[in-house]
């Protein structure tokens, strides 16, 4: 019953992870009908950009009495950056290639991927290397009697869960909302109608690269630790998780992160040496999806015009 | 141009190319080797903003385009006896040409189709690791894995094509990905493969009891055992460019481009859309399948790095900046890319940095490469 309770919490949290990331390659692709390549090295990008923060707070020996509520002050920062990175991106890559053939934009964001990877791995100090990321959520944990459930995942939980809700309600009953919508639809009309695209694009890309980075920095802490070439597999599989719920649908992202969440710790904790085997589970999982139902769960079936 | 004129400017440019490709491959200090590069790139910005100097000097080359192959087979034929002191430029020689024939294998799937796959890596690994597998426990040598081994990372390739032509574009990519990212933990996995620690003993060829291990002696000049590896693959290289500009020039060819423009359009005027697009994925396979053998009995050890998914995405940047479709342009920038972060070696952490930047400025300011594909000529006129 215990670990049971316990996977049923891994569970979760994986899957408001993979659900975070998701809703980011929802959102650009909604708006641009581009998938961004390099969106898991940049949920990455955003847990180096907190470290940084942190380094240089720790450097001028800022932390004192309130080391942990600084330490979600670095998150928060890393979030906003990451979320400006992404308009920088969008700008820089996304913006340029709006005409162009989609090969081109996908090999132009892979590179950038390869590019942010590689700028962490050699400017980030020893940043070949595993680093480990600091505590912020308070220490303890809930008795239930059965089981001992840790503050940290709680909050963790009802965090995402709150977070997904506000994107929604973003979405769903605001200006910039509407025009998400809106240019998700039909980016022409959206903009006859007065709705600018370059203004959109740099609302989407900020709030998909800061809920990566969010994304980023949950596994992090879940993990207590990081690596600079997470970001590959964070991609593919945030991706994946899109795919399977259908690209473009925001609702499907999360379905889809539930789906792959639980299918990834159903792996881990009941297969004899899952944890070498989960990957090969899930893409096998994606490979079915995209042969059978390639437009998702949730995705509405589109027929090529000529 | 008169044809005297043409005859010179193709002899001083083909000289010129050689010239500075040995003085490039022989230059030790940093310093030199960055002015090498600053030349070479002037040149090639001269080359594509001058049209008058690139009609002239395609021109030229087009006449004397038997002269000009002879000319560099012969040059090539006879670099291990510039290189003879250094085995590690023979070893660099080597690794270009596996990755100009594994260049030429993705450009039928990318280049000819605009089908863009990470399966490369995958391939790759199919032919290593098949070719180890085969002669650790069948002890077939070389010359057998060269073809069995090819030929089952062709059926693999051709098997993998099956469902990932179901699908396009960015589905094409995120599934090709998958099998790439699957295959890496499979082999990292399972046990007959060694997992982490990966296979090693895999016999180095032999040919009527010729011992490639030592290095043969031309003329009193003792040259490194790697020669012997650089001269069957030279063998390899030229045929498996031979091959590639027929099978270009075919119906074949011809499908897969059209195929490239308009797929709907393609199928609408009845031409089979799936053969043609399962053929490239196999002979992708067969040629990348092939360079993993060559590789595993060269390096006589396979490991998980042999089908890292990187490689995949180099590939992918050799044919993008090489220009698609393109054989000769894709040539040069697999060797390219595979020379300059050799002979840079100070630089050789940031080796994927620089490539991934390059790309990015190339796709932004030249989308189409180095060298564009030139239009179809069926008959001269």
């Amino acid at each position: 019953m215990e670990t049971l309770i316990n996977q049923l919490v891994n569970a979760f949290i994986l899957s408001c992870t993979y659900a975070l990331i998701a809703v980011g390659f929802s959102l650009f692709f909604g708006a641009f009908n581009v998938i961004n390549f390099a969106h898991g090295d940049v949920c990455i990008a955003g847990i180096f950009l907190s470290l940084i923060l942190y380094g240089l707070l720790k450097y001028l020996g800022i932390f004192g009495a309130f080391e942990g509520g600084l330490n979600l002050a670095t998150a928060i920062f890393g979030v906003l950056a990451t979320g400006f990175l992404g308009v920088l991106i969008e700008r820089g890559v996304i913006r340029p290639f709006r005409k162009a053939d989609i090969l081109i934009v996908l090999v132009a964001t892979t590179a950038l991927g390869i590019i942010i990877r590689e700028s962490i791995k050699n400017f980030y100090p020893a940043g070949g290397l595993p680093h480990i990321f600091p505590k912020m959520l308070p220490d303890g944990a809930i008795d239930l009697d059965i089981v001992l459930l840790p503050y940290e995942s709680i909050i963790i939980f009802f965090g995402s869960l709150v977070l997904i809700t506000l994107v929604f309600l973003f979405i769903n009953y605001t200006r910039f909302g509407l025009a998400i919508r809106a240019t998700s639809q039909d980016r022409e009309a959206a903009m006859m109608v007065g709705m600018s695209p370059n203004q959109t694009g740099a609302i989407v890309f900020f709030l998909g690269s800061a809920l990566g980075a969010i994304a980023g920095i949950i596994n992090a802490l879940y993990f207590g630790a990081t690596r600079f070439d997470l970001g590959l597999l964070f991609g593919i599989k945030g991706f994946s998780v899109s795919v399977i719920g259908g690209l473009g649908n925001v609702y499907g992202a999360v379905i889809g992160g539930l789906l792959f969440g639980f299918m990834e710790t159903f792996v881990i904790a009941f297969v004899p040496e899952g944890t070498a085997w989960k990957e090969f589970v899930a893409f096998f999982i994606v490979i079915i999806f995209l042969i059978f139902r390639p437009s998702g769960i949730l995705g509405e079936k589109v027929f090529e015009k000529v | 141009m008169n044809r005297s004129m043409q005859w010179f400017v193709f002899l001083v440019s083909e000289l010129l190319a050689m010239g500075f490709f040995l003085g490039f491959m022989m230059t030790e200090s940093t310093v030199k080797l960055t002015v090498l590069v600053v030349l070479l790139a002037l040149g090639l910005f001269g080359y594509r903003r001058s049209a008058r100097l690139a009609l002239n000097l395609s021109q030229a080359f087009t006449r004397y385009k038997l002269s000009s192959f002879v000319l560099l087979v012969l040059f090539v034929l006879s670099l291990p006896f510039f290189f003879g002191k250094s085995p590690y430029l023979i070893h660099i020689c080597i690794m270009s040409c596996l990755y100009i024939i594994m260049a030429i294998g993705l450009n039928f799937c990318l280049g000819s189709a605009n089908m863009t796959h990470f399966a490369t890596s995958a391939f790759f690994g199919m032919g290593a690791y098949s070719s180890a597998l085969l002669s650790i426990h069948l002890h077939t040598g070389f010359w057998v894995n060269i073809f069995v081994a090819s030929a089952l990372a062709g059926i693999f390739g051709a098997l993998l094509a099956i469902p990932i032509i179901k699908t396009k574009t960015y589905y094409l990519a995120l599934i090709s990905m998958a099998f790439g990212l699957i295959f890496f933990q499979f082999i990292n996995t399972v046990k007959f493969t060694g997992g982490p620690a990966g296979l090693s003993g895999v016999p180095r060829p032999s040919l009527f009891g010729y011992d490639f291990m030592k290095g043969p002696t031309v003329l009193g000049m003792v040259l490194p055992f790697q020669t012997n590896y650089f001269y069957i693959i030279i063998v390899f290289t030229i045929l498996i460019s031979i091959l590639a500009r027929r099978v270009m020039k075919s119906w074949m060819g011809l499908t897969l481009n059209y195929i490239r423009e308009d797929e709907i359009a393609t199928s609408c005027q009845g031409i089979t859309v799936s053969f043609p697009k399962i053929f490239a994925f196999a002979l992708n396979a067969i040629l990348t399948g092939f360079a993993g053998t060559f590789y595993a009995h060269y390096i006589t050890y396979v490991g998980p790095p042999d089908a890292d998914i990187m490689i995949s995405v180099v590939l992918v940047i050799i044919v993008i900046l090489g220009g698609m479709d393109n054989l000769s342009g894709i040539a040069f920038s697999a060797a390219l890319l595979t020379i300059l972060p050799e002979k840079f070696r100070a630089f050789q952490d940031y080796r994927l940095l620089i490539y991934g930047t390059i790309v990015l400025l190339m796709l932004l300011f030249r989308p189409s490469g180095l060298f564009p594909k030139k239009l179809r000529v069926y008959k001269k006129g």
